[in-house]
């Protein structure tokens, strides 16, 4: 596997970025793609906010410094275009992103592309009452096991409120699993 | 929170962690994903860029290179319209109008000589004698009973004189018809016997 500092030099010299950039796609597009769907729970959304996150990837590497590893960066751009086509579509269907999170787990029983059991549906209901910070902190942690300093540089939040977020989600959750 | 703590805190979430999150994908999804994105981004900069180039320094000499046809098509503008300038000098024309209009014709002494003499003889009479002293509203028939009364002193000829138009060349309107000749005869006619 190619280093990120080579990676991203052959991704900043125009005659090697489309090379380097498919290179780039085959080592984050699951790992991608898993972080977004867990956001935006539907297959077909997450195929459109993958798609539309390497494609800014790909329109700005030249303006990214290397401040922080590349992958956080790629996670900071799909997190952003998750969150923000919730919101969108919330706006559109003039409801709150709340509401339209629990509708998304309702439809996700008739999902082909769903083949979770009722304790999975009940859990994919349960995170999408937390706030969404907290969702993002449990996603990471609980399915991903993402180390907290990583989510840190990708939430760009201290790693004593990412516990604390995920402290609070765990209770929350467990309390909405055990309960009738 | 480590994985002990997870099950010490909540054991029900602990023991589901391992089914993860139930969701699937489409049979082969990932490996279709560069060609998929490459085609978006393809689609993505046809429906940019417009498929033709411009000259580099196009859009800086647009201005330069528009101006004549530009001036050509105002000027059109101005012919169908009104002429270039003219609201411009309308003032002066108007009062170059107004002047020439204020300025007292000419007249010539030398060419109606006769006609001044008339006048003037007919001023100084009237100066003179002042017929008219108790009467000041002066009517034609006055005035033509006056000359006819022979105050004048002028012959036909001298008259005839102030006119260039020779006698023969004046075309004299026959227009009256024989019932109106006819008339007027019968009238001269019973005049003279009443009056005669």
């Amino acid at each position: 596997m190619i280093n990120d500092a080579a990676l991203v030099a052959q991704l900043q010299d125009k005659r090697t970025l489309d090379r380097a950039f498919r290179t780039l796609m085959t080592q984050y597009k699951e790992r991608l793609y898993w972080h977004i769907r867990k956001i935006v729970i539907t297959h077909e959304d997450a195929d459109d906010v993958l798609q539309n996150t390497f494609i800014k990837v790909y329109r700005n590497i030249n303006s990214f410094k290397g401040n922080s590893k590349l992958y956080s960066w790629m996670y900071r751009i799909a997190t952003n275009e998750s969150i923000s086509l919730i919101n969108k579509r919330a706006k559109t269907q003039q409801l709150e992103s709340e509401d339209l999170q629990q509708q998304i787990i309702t439809n996700l029983q008739s999902d082909v592309y769903f083949e979770g059991d009722e304790i999975q549906l009940k859990l994919q209901r349960a995170i999408a009452q937390l706030p969404q910070k907290q969702q993002l902190v449990f996603n990471m942690k609980y399915f991903d096991h993402m180390k907290y300093h990583d989510i840190s540089e990708i939430l760009e939040t201290s790693v004593g409120g990412l516990k604390a977020n995920y402290h609070h989600a765990v209770k929350k959750i467990e309390r909405i699993l055990t309960s009738n | 929170m480590t994985n002990k703590e997870l099950r010490h805190s909540a054991p029900k979430l602990a023991s589901i962690q391992k089914f993860g999150t139930g969701f699937a994908l489409p049979i082969a999804y990932f490996n279709t994903i560069e060609e998929s994105f490459f085609n978006q981004l393809f689609l993505e900069d046809l429906s940019k860029e417009p498929g033709y180039t411009i000259p580099g320094n196009y859009f800086k000499t647009i201005e330069k290179k528009l101006a004549p046809k530009l001036q050509i098509e105002k000027e059109k503008i101005a012919t169908n319209n009104v002429p270039e300038g003219y609201f411009e000098r309308l003032e002066d024309l108007v009062f170059e109008r107004l002047n020439n209009e204020k300025k007292p014709k000419v007249f010539s002494l030398k060419k109606h000589w006769i006609a001044v003499a008339v006048a003037a003889s007919l001023l100084l009479f009237i100066g003179i004698y002042n017929p008219f002293t108790q009467n000041k509203d002066l009517k034609i028939t006055e005035i033509e009973a006056w000359i006819d009364a022979g105050y004048l002193g002028l012959n036909s000829y001298e008259i005839a004189a102030v006119y260039e138009t020779e006698i023969d060349d004046l075309e004299i309107d026959n227009q009256i018809n024989t019932e109106d000749l006819e008339i007027y005869l019968t009238d001269e006619f019973y005049e003279s016997i009443f009056y005669d």
